[in-house]
């Protein structure tokens, strides 16, 4: 059957699509795969996934490497208004105090940067980041390189 | 028929452009670096690692599932390996393989002068074209160029894994059928995949059970198999034996994994092409005609516009929070379900188009 100029163009689109879409994700993925070498410490609410939509617990969440707790601040009417991040213990002001770094919700962001006081207290401000409740349910901090 | 499968992704797209990645030091270079150096051992263990350690890889594309017990991932990839990739892929008189295609277009990036290969009128396998030529190369920069590379081995992957995925698709292990004294060849098994569909048409898709001698008939009439003049003769051969125990098997898991490979071949089949890819300026005309015909969303269509005018997926999602919303809401996170889905639904609107649809 001959194809017709419109189905062969039509047929190079397609295929155009398809090489360039799956290299474009094996593209990514390595890059995840390397940036994942590199080990951004990672919050992860326990039982964020439920029948019920997510609340941040009142208690806070650990980081991965224990040295961070994350608690969340509310406005007056309840909205998530600002996480503030606080280094545990002397390993965790050493690790974090006076350093900056960015903060991560879900896999294309959006980002924020951070900065520990000398305290190792950081508070990030979520007004303006288009985020949900539920998105704070597993975020990332990757630490700039110290100088 | 919608063509476009749902569950099934389109993993030999993907494994080649894995493969393009991986050529071109994608995993291991800085984005400014100006040449890699291909040193075929590294390469082959990025290669198998992706093929033993990548679920997707494993699952579809190697058909772990196929194996029989103790089923180990380095056996079944090493397999893969020998007669997916270093399978040497003929040519058609006077004309190059889909190999010599992509061995020249490696060859024409080599940074610096190198021997010409000794046996030049060798079949050569995807993997010989990509690492028996220069040992340095210029990196395939620009977007198109990679694009172009991963084309390229697409269609040597299109012709090479095409006896595997065949044995796959009768839910049989590769193994079994591919080499030693029961080999069978490409053409027996797609005629015997054409029987299997038939098969299970007559058995309104009943598993677990064997075939009436009427079903079997009726379905050998419908998709005969070379070498096999009846049902009841092809049945008692060792292959068709094969599919008719599998057929009467109850092995759910076995089913399911047979569905979505069996997805994934036929959307990889059903476009095979000699042209060029687009440009993205020529790209863009038919993205509106997709959008129109309400197969993409119109910020889908910038996602696209993006990827093919060479700005990396990742900063691409981040400035559209739409596309991270659906992202996160209808796949749960997974850019590759996503990726598969809406490749899928471009591929549905060029069928529908093909056939005159609006």
């Amino acid at each position: 059957m001959m194809a017709t100029d419109d189905t062969a163009l039509l047929r190079r689109f397609l295929r155009t699509i398809r090489v360039s879409t799956h290299t474009a994700l094996a593209e990514y993925e390595l890059a995840e795969g390397r940036a994942g070498a590199a080990a951004p410490v990672r919050f992860q609410a326990l039982a964020a996934k439920g029948a019920d939509r997510f609340r941040f617990p009142a208690a806070g969440i650990a980081a991965g490497d224990g040295l961070l707790a994350a608690r969340l601040g509310r406005t007056a009417t309840g909205e998530p208004a600002a996480l503030r991040l606080q280094a545990e213990g002397a390993a965790g002001l050493d690790a974090y105090a006076g350093r900056a770094g960015r903060l991560r919700f879900g896999p294309f962001g959006p980002e924020a940067d951070v900065r520990f006081d000398r305290d190792g207290l950081a508070e990030v401000p979520l007004a303006g980041l288009g985020l949900d409740e539920d998105d704070l349910a597993a975020f990332t901090i990757e630490m700039a390189a110290t100088e | 028929m919608s063509g476009a499968s749902k569950s099934g992704r389109d993993l030999v797209a993907q494994f080649a452009g894995h493969l393009a990645n991986l050529l071109n030091g994608n995993d291991h270079l800085p984005a400014d670096a100006p040449v890699v150096e291909i040193r075929p051992f590294q390469l082959y263990e990025r290669v198998y690692r992706g093929l033993s350690a990548n679920r997707r890889f494993l699952e579809g594309l190697v058909g772990l599932w196929s194996y029989p017990p103790p089923q180990e991932p380095e056996t079944a990839a090493d397999f893969y390996f020998d007669q997916v990739m270093d399978r040497p892929i003929g040519r058609r008189p006077g004309k190059p393989s889909s190999a010599d295609n992509l061995r020249a277009f490696v060859a024409a990036a080599a940074a610096g002068p190198f021997p010409a290969c000794a046996a030049e009128d060798a079949e050569l396998s995807t993997w010989k074209a990509m690492v028996d030529g220069p040992q340095r190369i210029r990196r395939f920069r620009e977007r198109a160029a990679l694009f172009e590379l991963s084309n390229l081995i697409l269609k040597c992957l299109d012709a090479a894994n095409r006896p595997y995925a065949e044995v796959l698709r009768l839910g049989l292990c590769p193994k079994d059928w591919l080499s030693g004294s029961e080999e069978v060849t490409v053409n027996t098994l797609k005629a015997s995949n054409a029987f299997l569909k038939a098969l299970r048409a007559e058995m309104r898709d009943e598993v677990g059970r064997r075939p009436t001698a009427a079903e079997l008939e009726a379905a050998f009439a419908a998709a005969p198999v070379p070498g096999s003049s009846t049902g009841a003769e092809f049945a008692r051969t060792t292959l068709g034996g094969a599919i008719l125990t599998r057929v009467a098997g109850q092995d759910v898991t076995r089913m399911v994994s047979y569905e979505s490979v069996e997805a994934v071949i036929s959307d990889t089949l059903a476009d095979e092409d000699d042209g060029p890819l687009l440009a993205a300026d020529e790209a863009l005309p038919l993205l509106e005609r997709a959008v129109r015909a309400g197969a993409v969303a119109e910020d889908e269509k910038g996602l696209l516009a993006a990827i093919l005018d060479g700005r990396p997926l990742a900063e691409a999602m981040k400035t559209d929070l739409g596309l991270r919303r659906r992202l996160k809401t209808r796949f749960d996170n997974d850019l590759g379900a996503y990726v598969a889905d809406l490749s899928a639904r471009v591929a549905a609107f060029v069928r529908g188009a093909s056939e005159g649809r609006p």
